[in-house]
């Protein structure tokens, strides 16, 4: 199987603050990740890292197959739209296009024009009168149009408004789904996700909590309402990740591969937000393995 | 690349080629007019050291005065300009305003990038300032054959070839400290404040020592000595006489011989070879400045001390200006790649 992007044990760290920390993951091609975690989770060095802005304190990152190096051919096969979709202010959308052209050999025009043509915008405008969604639109053709085999988005639509985030979603799902492509998008909007996105990584203060395909990681967890025990008393094929004990009822999130048996439970379907929000809340995974090793 | 290049340098490169073409259309007017005058005042036998009839050496001396005044200052804030507004937010603005980001991820590595940008208006700086400066250096043509100060540190740079050096150290300044500020308006400050130190601190310190200097022994006279009146005592002091077309470096005393004469030997001599000066500059209290001993007392004063000290004056040579300016120039430019090369040493990382 084949890699969109593969870490291992990857840090970065500035000064002294580790960003990123021991990632190791493994992404397949073909598929839309999404990357969740809280502000300050390491998501953008992530994906700094991974298109060659940055290089890493520690570990090794690798994008289809070849180690990160920022070569040309390799920066030709990686489209980025980075945070905040820097565009020239005093340059116009022709402009924008033309630059495109002139810096990526495998240049699309055709895919380009039609998606400006579509998306109604005046071609002579400068990028930097435009609104954010047309901001975000036109960064986005910039980087597909290049026909890179894997895109990766860093936080597309946070300042986009609801109706301009959906038209955003659907280019790039259009784009998806016409051209073979990997795509790693992050975002702290897990509704977004949820309807884009067939894999989920998280990370947490810098650290990889969850990784997996999300039909995957909806099958395997289930919230399990019960009355009130200790958490010695789950069988250990249940993996807790979230916990919550009244004075006579326990409200456990457990990860597990097998069916629940026990009568005493009843077990509810989660939904991503769920999963999400419950590793977001759990301590970092090497804590965790001190407090175990105790 | 190159059309990234020049799409994104149009507007400054426009609005500079608008100013160096009023500045060509100021000079051609101006300078004709110039020329006009100086060979119609027949002076072209003679110069500010002499040999011109009175009325025509005030006559040109003074022409053109506001101007003279103004051209050779502004040529020297060429490059600074050049290293400020060319130099500076090269980088510093894509990395202010985070598109860096965009720029770096096309299919076209970012030492390209930068190389091609860097090359393409730092070229450009150099064009224009050698344009600037040869407008500049033709406009001051009959003035510096007239006055044979070209060499003196006050214009040297004002003319000639070296602003194409300060050019491109400017720029390549500029986009130095743009990557390690990463932000435009300190990236100019920086820029300029350390242009400016460089100058002085090359005219002052290392433009003396590039080329072996000449010396002249010279007899004492009102040209290259003084008196100072203190309240102590008069003193001998040494000015650097001026010498056509050359730079005079410094001027002091030494014996007959060429060897050195200590400040008290000076002192001694003075008051026994010239008792009266001592006590004819009758010093004001406090006052340190050169009183002019009354002339025919100074004169006989110096006759008799010539017998005893020479002045050596050290100086560059008329036949150095075009080797300096050529050296100065290089330096500069070398300057400018090694802080190039610096800046993508430091964008790779």
């Amino acid at each position: 199987m084949s890699t969109a992007l593969a870490t291992e044990r990857l840090g970065m760290r500035y000064g002294r603050r580790w960003a990123l920390q021991g990632c190791t993951v493994e992404l397949p091609t073909g598929r839309v990740a999404g990357l969740v975690g809280p502000n300050g989770a390491g998501k953008t060095t992530l994906l700094h890292l991974a298109v060659g802005l940055l290089k890493p304190t520690a570990g090794s990152i690798a994008v289809l197959g070849e180690p990160v190096v920022a070569r040309a051919e390799q920066l030709a096969r990686v489209g980025f739209l980075a945070q905040e979709t820097p565009l020239y202010g005093s340059l116009s959308i022709a402009d924008h296009l033309h630059f495109g052209a002139a810096l990526n050999p495998h240049w699309d025009a055709a895919l380009a024009e039609a998606r400006i043509e579509r998306l109604g915008l005046d071609r002579s405008q400068r990028a930097g009168t435009l609104s954010g969604g047309q901001r975000a639109q036109l960064a986005l053709t910039l980087a597909v149009a290049k026909r890179p085999e894997l895109l990766v988005l860093d936080e597309p639509v946070a300042s986009l408004d609801p109706l301009a985030r959906r038209e955003f979603l659907q280019s790039l799902m259009e784009f998806t789904a016409e051209h073979e492509v990997s795509v790693v998008l992050s975002s702290h909007l897990i509704a977004d996700l949820e309807r884009v996105c067939d894999y989920l990584i998280l990370l947490a203060e810098g650290r990889l909590q969850l990784a997996g395909d999300v039909d995957e990681l909806l099958a395997s967890h289930r919230r399990l309402i019960g009355p009130r025990r200790a958490p010695s008393r789950i069988p250990a094929s249940q993996q807790v990740i979230e916990e919550t004990h009244t004075e006579r009822q326990s409200t456990l999130l457990v990860r597990t591969d097998e069916a629940i048996l026990d009568p005493a439970w009843t077990v509810q379907e989660v939904s991503l937000e769920d999963i999400v929000l419950a590793y977001m809340g759990r301590p970092a995974p090497d804590a965790e393995l001190t407090r175990s090793d105790r | 690349m190159i059309w990234l290049a020049w799409r994104q340098f149009r507007a400054q490169a426009i609005a500079t080629l608008a100013a160096l073409a009023a500045l060509a259309l100021l000079v051609v007017l101006t300078g004709e007019h110039l020329r006009h005058v100086y060979d119609a005042s027949h002076i072209s036998g003679c110069s500010a050291y002499g040999g011109c009839p009175y009325p025509t050496m005030t006559a040109f001396g003074g022409h053109e005065r506001i101007l003279s005044a103004l051209l050779g200052p502004a040529l020297v804030v060429v490059p600074a300009l050049l290293g400020i507004f060319w130099g500076a937010p090269l980088l510093a603005r894509e990395l202010e305003t985070g598109t860096y980001r965009l720029a770096w991820t096309q299919s076209v590595t970012r030492t390209r990038w930068l190389v091609v940008k860097a090359a393409f208006v730092g070229l450009a700086a150099l064009v224009a300032a050698g344009l600037a400066s040869w407008l500049v250096s033709w406009w001051y043509a009959p003035l510096d054959e007239f006055n044979m100060d070209r060499f003196d540190p006050s214009v040297f740079g004002e003319r000639g070839i070296v602003a194409i050096g300060y050019a491109g150290f400017a720029f390549a300044l500029g986009l130095a400290a743009g990557a390690l500020l990463r932000r435009t308006l300190p990236a100019m400050a920086t820029t300029l404040v350390t242009f400016i130190v460089a100058r002085i601190a090359f005219t002052l310190w290392l433009r003396p020592h590039l080329l072996p200097t000449a010396h002249a022994l010279q007899a004492l006279g009102g040209a290259n000595t003084g008196i100072t009146a203190d309240p102590g005592g008069a003193t001998l002091f040494a000015t650097a006489p001026a010498i056509a077309n050359a730079w005079v470096v410094s001027g002091r005393f030494v014996d007959p011989g060429g060897g050195t004469v200590s400040p008290g030997r000076i002192h001694h001599l003075l008051h026994t070879l010239c008792p009266e000066i001592g006590t004819t500059v009758g010093p004001p209290p406090g006052a340190q400045h050169a009183v002019p001993a009354p002339g025919g007392l100074f004169t006989s004063c110096m006759t008799r001390l010539s017998h005893q000290l020479r002045e050596l004056v050290t100086y560059q040579p008329p036949s150095h200006y075009w080797p300096l300016q050529g050296l100065e120039t290089a330096i500069f430019l070398a300057l400018a790649l090694a802080l190039v090369a610096a800046t993508v040493w430091l964008v790779r990382r």
